[in-house]
């Protein structure tokens, strides 16, 4: 999912979410970030059916952006900048980190194993090639949830995501692609 | 009182964000966590908030809270006693 677009957004992930036939109240609670990372990786695991062969407790996901949750921290700031209207509110408050993006896939799916969130200026794959790799060899992760999720106060964003299994895997996907950072590369540049 | 509940209704649908459900879905003597509407802590805490901006009262005994906070009907019947 890769889109650079206005304020429709909100809506836009909204009606995704209703097409897609998805039954999960809880994600209109969600922040922005986390409704699009959300419904990101329920399309690139396809409810789940890719994970299924996973050990839920043995799936890792890594994801990395530039804004982090600024959006939300603007709107959270929103409720506590004016004195005399002083409502912090606690809904939005609870989303002001980006990892809470990772907290809401692994609810959905169960997903226990290693979770980072790191955040750089431009996507940098080398760095998140380099750590999944490093998860996959020397920790019991089967499997990685990994990309670029950003969203900025104005609502431009990007979002990609990339499930990368070992090579020895029985359950790896037929015509997978090598994992390294060219090709999610490749993969970022042709979705922009 | 009728028209405070319909009132309450579409204000915590509309704040609390439960957009699968309408007014007509809520019962208003159904407890609002647990078996009920399913709220959690976070949805107590904007509760709490939206009672102190939209109507001026502040909860700040926890176990009153409690009390106040499990239906539509008793926060209503609070409100009611508050601006009475």
């Amino acid at each position: 999912m890769e889109e650079k677009i206005d304020a429709g957004l909100p809506a836009f992930l909204s009606s995704v979410y209703k097409t897609s036939g998805l039954k999960y109240p809880k994600f209109y609670k969600m922040d922005l970030l986390s409704k699009l990372g959300f419904m990101t990786s329920t399309f690139l695991v396809e409810s789940g059916a890719l994970l299924k062969p996973y050990d839920p407790d043995k799936v890792a996901i890594v994801v990395s952006n530039s804004e982090s949750s600024l959006e939300t921290d603007h709107n959270y700031y929103n409720t506590i900048s004016e004195p005399d209207h002083y409502y912090p509110n606690p809904a939005l408050f609870v989303y002001t980190l980006p990892n809470l993006l990772i907290g809401e896939i692994s609810i959905k799916y169960a997903l226990k194993g290693e979770s980072t969130f790191f955040v750089s200026r431009q996507p940098d794959f080398e760095t998140l090639c380099t750590y999944c790799s490093w998860l996959l060899q020397n920790t019991d992760t089967q499997a990685v949830m990994t990309g670029w999720i950003d969203l900025d106060p104005l609502h431009n964003y990007e979002s990609i995501l990339f499930l990368i299994e070992k090579q020895d895997q029985p359950a790896r996907q037929e015509n997978a692609w090598p994992f390294t950072s060219n090709t999610m590369t490749t993969l970022y540049r042709a979705i922009n | 009182m009728e028209e405070l509940i319909k009132k309450l209704k579409s204000q915590i649908i509309e704040e609390l964000a439960l957009e699968e459900f309408t007014p007509d879905d809520i019962n208003a003597d159904d407890p609002l966590f647990g078996d009920g509407l399913g709220l959690d802590s976070i949805d107590a805490l904007s509760l709490v908030v939206v009672l102190d901006r939209i109507y001026g009262i502040q909860i700040e005994d926890p176990e009153a809270g409690k009390e106040i906070l499990y239906s539509i009907k008793t926060i209503a019947e609070h409100i009611q006693k508050h601006q009475s």
